[in-house]
């Protein structure tokens, strides 16, 4: 009886532990990067600064603004 | 998760389980022989307690067989048979993985003289079972060094928890008169 018991444990505990080592190396889902606001500072044709907040861009990952060139000013 | 499943080192996993509950078990069998041996257990408890004795040596012998079978399976570290079973034939930490085949073979030694008892007499017996002081330390030396649960504070504190009761039984044994069996205390005061 005492065999069995030994075993017993002996195999519950082996089963934990490779849970636990399992469950410690199991891969973690990465978090979504939220899109986060943005300021930006234009210079007006004037001189100016104007301050343009910007919602809903993804920090790092925004890719470039435009791929058009700005038109010419005027005058 | 399935596909974390498919492609998880189960084998690693067995390994090192199979591995700490074999240290476990035998420091079991260590720390009540040597409870044993000294005289603060009465004659009743020894009678008792031998049997686990024996039979915590057998089961963490089969947990050691576990491991070294995991280990064969493991496709990443690449365990030949001569690996596991001779020491100093790991390419992988030689003296390290050495330290854990003697110790095997010293505890299969050990739990094989509890059958040969008669054959061998009760003070060659004796005297077999000092080698189980050499392999508990081969086998601590094993998992600190080859074992990767036991970096950091883990390494200490197993030193600590399963070392300091050996030692403290090991201190108790030399210092304290040894325990004498049940049908010679009437031979003694007979005398």
């Amino acid at each position: 009886m005492q065999r069995v018991w030994a075993t017993v444990v002996s195999v519950w505990a082996v089963l934990a532990i490779v849970a636990a080592l399992a469950w410690a190396h199991a891969p973690v889902a990465q978090p979504l990067s939220q899109p986060a606001a943005l300021t930006l500072l234009v210079k007006g044709k004037n001189g100016t600064t104007q301050r343009v907040h910007v919602v809903g861009v993804a920090a790092g990952t925004a890719t470039h603004a435009t791929t058009q060139t700005s038109a010419p000013p005027v005058g | 998760m399935n596909a974390f499943l498919a492609h998880a080192p189960v084998a690693w996993y067995v390994a090192r389980a199979a591995g700490l509950v074999a240290f476990a078990l035998l420091t079991l069998s260590v720390w009540l022989g040597l409870a044993m041996s000294t005289r603060l257990l009465g004659p009743r408890r020894q009678k008792v307690l031998f049997p686990w004795h024996q039979t915590l040596a057998w089961t963490g012998l089969s947990m050691v067989a576990l491991h070294v079978g995991a280990l064969l399976l493991d496709p990443t570290l690449h365990f030949g048979i001569a690996s596991v079973l001779a020491p100093f034939a790991s390419a992988w930490r030689p003296a390290a993985v050495a330290a854990g085949v003697v110790a095997g073979w010293l505890t299969l030694v050990l739990a094989l003289s509890f059958r040969m008892r008669k054959r061998i007499g009760q003070k060659g017996w004796r005297r077999l079972h000092y080698a189980s002081f050499a392999a508990f330390a081969l086998a601590l030396g094993h998992a600190l060094a080859a074992g990767t649960d036991l970096k950091g504070i883990g390494g200490p504190l197993l030193v600590a928890v399963a070392g300091g009761p050996v030692i403290w039984l090991g201190l108790a044994r030399i210092l304290m008169p040894r325990a004498v069996p049940a049908g010679r205390h009437a031979i003694q005061a007979g005398a």
